[in-house]
Formats: structure tokens, C-alpha cells, sequence
């Protein structure tokens, strides 16, 4: 089992942090060779296949040995490939978000559309998060951590925080990071996300990535 | 249906050993409640507002065919009524009996519409005490004894729904919450009540709500009917000195999308209040156009703002002017509302601060409510603020509350 470690941190990209959003989309044009491996690894990570499917445990760990676990059922489908996705995640731990679902609709160039459905109101909530920082369910991660980001907005993204690909195995013929971390190396608080389960081209409908599903998921989402 | 909803809390707990066995998903939580008044309120006999242990039981079953059953009940202990209770919040059946049918049976809750605690074509029964004492979120939405049919047949989506059994708002009604009596034009005093007369129970007061929407790219239309009744008693009856429930249809549309780095919205509904269409009878809430733009946007990292802007014009004014008896308080022809919501994540989104306030420039009242929530572990919340109201008038919605502020405090354990 090949372990790869990649270490992305970078204090001089704190110096560009004020114009960070500018000097990305300077960047986004140039075949830049970071630019582009980054542009490489996201395709590899957040690609595969037309779609998958996966059961992901996080626990989020403090310095002080405090533990929280989410759990969570993560569908992604490609509209296309290296542009447009749709994500279906269905919370099932802990208790107070337990089938809570979120819908993501995922532009490379633009805000994604997300909605948040809170089942004791049966409430479907368009969110406005458009911080590309934005922890995801309180863990280390970003949403766009989990979701994958756009790679040319990378540079501004990874400060004081370290990524490692900690179990990388084919599945299905695809290079899946099964478990992954990041860690904030200011507070000491990490976050650790196993993948279990990844089923790749399970042939999803476009249409079960709506609203009809973040209110009823269909057992092909939830399972 | 409380003795029910105690009978089958005790039966759903008695399966709590063998649910793994039987495959039944069985969760809830525990919850102690309490809430004191801030100023001294002559209209109410009690310092506490309130002061309760809840027991949540919720159980589900996936079926056969993507069905699935579900039931929610309470089980409350309740220091301020001094009495305990049974609430069967929700209780259905989904059934799928085609690829582009689904249908809800039973009571559920029914959400839909553009805004954050305004609503215009979500015509579903809230409990607004439940707010304005600080209960949680899920208890401002009531349940309804409906059957809905959801339509998805590609190019759009419908949901239909009938309600045979009507079920009201809960408004303040003096046991938590001062009220205003429109008969004496005044608060009410201590254990001073109002009798309120619901519609016929027969098949011709079935309420009809539906909706069709779909989406344009990133944005989302709806349009909306309803046939029923108002949900609040707006109508008064001096015979049998009762409020009532006229008979009410609303036409209305809605748009949200992506605007400026955050989220728009639109919402718009014709009020057509069938009892007093030309708007001589001050007995009666006249017919209203009402409007609600809302705007929400992350500012920072774990920083929320929303702000909404809602009014409220009444049409026939010049008639329900005309036909106001002396001495009753006359209510403007247009109502505007503002609102705001603040909401800052702390602590790996452990802790939130938020804050929510309403003021209303034409009938220069509101109310805030500030709270500081934390998780402490998983499965540990706790819950802290207060509900301020303020207002010139006594007969405004927030000025009839203007003694009523409160501090409450929630603490939750999850199983």
C-alpha cells in the first residue's frame, strides 16, 4: 500500500492573502507546474468514475483529547467531466443532525447551490455559505475539502493547516484517498476522514440530486 | 388523540430493547425547559413562563416499495400548567406507488415558502407561544392531519395537499403570554379566556394547499394556492363574544436564487379573505396584498446576516375605515415589517451566538431574541436567551407582549 504524504503549507502564501482571490485568477490562466498538479490531483480525487458513493467517518480531535464523530453518506455525480457536480450527503451522526440532508450543486467557475433540509421542520434552506473556508460540519475540513475545490483557488486555502493522504487503494481501478487528515497546527485540532463503502458508476439519475430527495432520500442515496 | 399518543410513546417504549432486532429506527431525546419573566406583568399570575421535562420518542420503519413509517411524540411534565401531556407530533405513512408519485399520510409537518419566521403561502398551523417563550426551533411548526400527494413528472414538480381536520395556529392566549381582547379593547386579565370557534368538521371545510415549482438554472419559481382558513382567529363574532376562523384563499409566487455572493428571495401572495371580500365588516381581516423580499449572505467565515423586508397592504381600506366602530383601534392600510438575523459560529461550530429582531415601523413594535447555544459533547446541548418585546400599543402583535420578556434556558441530552 503505497502511503503518500503531501505536506501542502506555505507561509508565503500568507503574503498574498490579502489579494489571494486576484492573484488566484491571474494564476488560473498560466500552465503554471504547482497550478497544474494541484489542477491534476483534484481531477483524480474528485472525478472518478460518473459517480460514487461513500460512507465517511469523521472524527474531529482536539488537543485537550476531546472526540466528535459525524457520520455521513456522500453521493457525487459528474455532470460533467472536470466541470459541473452534484453532491447528496445524508447525515446520521451525531443525533442532532441525524437526517439532516444537503444538496450541492458544484460549478468549477462559480458559487456553488446548496440546500440544507432540517427534518424536524421539514424545511428545505438555500444556504448562503459562499466562504470557500467554511468548515465543513465543524470538522477541519472545508466544503471544499470535501467536495474539491476548483484547483487555481488552492493558494489562499492551505494556510496553517496540513493535509495528508493517509490510505490511498484502487477501488474499482480508481486511486481513493480511504482515509485522509487535516490538521491545524495553531490549535492542535484535527480532523481524520475515513471513506468506506466507495462504490464508483453506480449510474445515478440527474434528477435524484433535487429537492424531492433532500426531503424523502431515495434508498439508492441513504443506503 | 393525546390518550393515543401516551399509549403508543409507552408501547414504542417498551420496543426500546428489541428495536435493533426488529430493525426499527428508534431515537429521541430528554429535555428540561425553563423560562422566568423579566418585569412584573399584572396580567399574569405566574413568575415562570416556562418550566418543563419533554421526553422525545421518534421511530421510523422502511416498508416494502420505499414506503416508510413515522412517528414523533412527546411526553411532557409541565410546571406551569401543573400537568402533564402528550403530544403526537407527527405520525405517517409514505407510500411511492409510481416512480413519480409520492404520498404522506397521516400528521406532518408542512413546510414550504421563501422565508426565515414570516410566512405568506405557508398556510401550515405554527405555535408562535412556543417562539416567543424560547422553545426550540422544531416546536414553532404544528403538525397537520393531512394526506399529501407529491407529483414529479419531469418538467416541474406539485405537491398537493388536503386537510380534512382543521388544526390553528397557537397564539397568546393569556395562560404563558399576555393577549389583547378585542371585545374590551384592552389586555386581558388573569384567567380572563377567549373561546375560539374552529370550521364545521365536514368534507366541504377541507383545506386545499399547492404547490408547483421548479428550478431555472440556479434558481428556484413556485407558485402557490390555498383554499381554507386563516390560521390565526381573525374574524370576531360579538353574538357569542368567540373569535373564529374566516375562510381564507391565497394566490401567490415565489423566486430565490444566487444574488450579489448570496442568497435572494421574493415572495408575493393575494390574501382573499372570502367573508369580507368588500371590506365592511371591521368583524373581519379584510383582504391583503403581501409582499417579503429576503436577502442572506455569509459575510465572514462562519458569520451569517439575513435581512427581510415584508408588507402588508390592505385592500378595501377606505370601506374598513368607514365601517370601524368608535373607540376600536384601526389598524393601518399598509403594515410594514423588518427583519434581521445574526448568526456567528464559534468553536468548531460548537458554539453559536445568534440573534433575531422584528420591528415593525407601522405599528412601531418588535421584539429580539438573543441566544448563546453550545454542544457540549455529541450528545449534549444547552441553550440560553431571552425574548425582548417592545410596543406603543397593546393591540399591535408585539405590543400586546411588551410585559411579557423572558429569560429561558434549555438544556438537551440526545439518545
Amino acid at each position: 500500500m503505497a502511503k503518500t504524504r503531501v505536506v501542502w503549507l506555505s507561509a508565503v502564501i500568507a503574503l498574498f492573502l490579502p489579494i489571494g482571490g486576484l492573484f488566484s485568477r491571474a494564476l488560473a490562466g498560466t500552465p503554471g507546474g504547482a497550478e497544474e498538479i494541484m489542477r491534476r490531483s483534484a481531477l483524480v480525487q474528485f472525478y472518478s468514475g460518473n459517480d460514487m458513493r461513500a460512507k465517511v467517518t469523521m472524527r474531529l480531535l482536539s488537543k485537550e483529547g476531546g472526540e466528535r464523530v459525524r457520520e455521513l453518506i456522500m453521493t457525487r455525480r459528474n455532470v460533467k467531466a472536470g466541470g459541473d457536480q452534484k453532491y447528496f450527503i445524508l447525515f446520521r451522526q451525531p443525533a442532532d443532525v441525524r437526517d439532516m440532508t444537503f444538496l450541492v450543486w458544484k460549478y468549477p467557475q462559480r458559487d456553488s447551490d446548496r440546500w440544507l433540509y432540517i427534518p424536524a421542520i421539514k424545511l428545505v434552506k438555500r444556504i448562503a455559505a459562499n466562504d470557500k473556508r467554511s468548515s465543513f460540519v465543524g470538522s477541519d475540513f472545508s466544503y471544499e475539502d470535501v467536495s474539491g475545490r476548483a484547483a487555481e483557488e488552492d493558494n489562499h486555502t492551505l494556510l496553517r493547516e496540513v493535509f495528508t493522504a493517509d490510505e490511498v487503494k484502487p477501488i474499482q481501478g480508481f486511486p481513493t484517498t480511504v482515509k485522509r487528515t487535516m490538521k491545524n497546527v495553531q490549535t492542535g485540532h484535527w480532523s481524520e476522514a475515513a471513506y468506506g463503502e466507495v462504490e464508483y458508476n453506480l449510474g445515478l439519475a440527474d434528477g435524484v440530486f433535487s429537492e424531492r430527495s433532500l426531503r424523502n432520500p431515495p434508498k439508492e442515496l441513504a443506503r | 388523540m393525546k390518550c393515543f399518543a401516551a399509549v403508543a410513546l409507552s408501547a414504542a417504549l417498551s420496543l426500546y430493547p428489541c428495536a435493533s432486532v426488529l430493525a426499527l429506527s428508534l431515537h429521541g431525546f430528554v429535555e428540561g425547559a425553563g423560562g422566568i419573566r423579566m418585569k412584573d406583568d399584572p396580567a399574569q399570575a405566574r413568575d415562570a413562563t416556562m418550566g418543563e421535562g419533554r421526553l422525545q420518542v421518534e421511530l421510523s420503519q422502511d416498508g416494502p416499495a420505499d414506503s416508510r413509517f413515522f412517528f414523533k411524540a412527546d411526553l411532557i411534565g409541565d410546571g406551569v400548567e401543573e400537568r402533564g401531556d402528550a403530544d403526537l407530533r407527527e405520525f405517517y405513512l409514505d407510500v411511492s406507488p409510481a416512480q413519480v408519485i409520492d404520498i404522506r399520510a397521516g400528521r406532518q409537518i408542512l413546510t414550504w415558502g421563501t422565508g426565515d419566521l414570516i410566512f405568506i403561502n405557508d398556510l401550515f398551523p405554527k405555535d408562535f407561544v412556543s417562539f416567543f417563550i424560547g422553545r426550540s426551533l422544531e416546536y414553532l411548526k404544528v403538525g397537520s392531519d393531512a394526506v399529501k400527494l407529491s407529483l414529479y413528472p419531469g418538467l416541474f414538480s406539485l405537491d398537493l395537499v388536503a386537510v380534512p381536520h382543521f388544526t390553528p395556529s397557537e397564539v397568546p392566549q393569556g395562560e404563558r403570554l399576555s393577549f389583547f381582547n378585542p371585545f374590551t379593547n384592552r389586555i386581558a386579565a388573569p384567567g380572563e379566556s377567549l373561546s375560539m370557534r374552529k370550521p364545521a368538521a365536514i368534507a366541504a371545510n377541507t383545506e386545499l394547499a399547492l404547490r408547483l415549482y421548479r428550478t431555472f438554472g440556479s434558481y428556484e419559481g413556485a407558485l402557490y394556492g390555498f383554499r381554507g382558513f386563516f390560521k390565526e382567529p381573525a374574524g370576531m363574532d360579538p353574538a357569542g363574544g368567540t373569535l373564529f376562523y374566516p375562510g381564507l384563499s391565497v394566490y401567490g409566487t415565489s423566486v430565490q436564487g444566487p444574488l450579489l455572493g448570496g442568497v435572494g428571495g421574493f415572495e408575493f401572495g393575494y390574501y382573499d379573505s372570502r367573508e369580507d371580500r368588500p371590506g365592511r365588516n371591521p368583524l373581519i381581516e379584510n383582504p391583503s396584498l403581501r409582499y417579503l423580499v429576503g436577502y442572506e449572505r455569509e459575510l465572514r467565515t462562519d458569520f451569517t446576516v439575513r435581512a427581510q423586508y415584508y408588507l402588508e397592504q390592505m385592500l378595501e381600506y377606505g370601506a374598513y375605515k368607514a365601517s370601524l366602530p368608535p373607540g376600536a383601534p384601526e389598524k393601518k392600510e399598509v403594515r410594514h415589517l423588518l427583519f434581521l438575523r445574526l448568526t456567528r459560529l464559534l468553536r468548531y461550530q460548537t458554539v453559536e451566538l445568534s440573534f433575531i429582531g422584528f420591528y415593525g415601523p407601522s405599528d412601531e413594535d418588535g421584539m429580539v431574541n438573543p441566544q448563546a447555544s453550545c454542544k457540549i459533547t455529541d450528545r449534549m446541548s444547552v441553550a440560553l436567551g431571552a425574548n425582548v418585546f417592545f410596543g406603543k400599543k397593546e393591540s399591535t402583535q408585539f405590543g400586546q407582549l411588551e410585559k411579557d420578556d423572558n429569560l429561558y434556558l434549555r438544556l438537551r441530552a440526545n439518545y
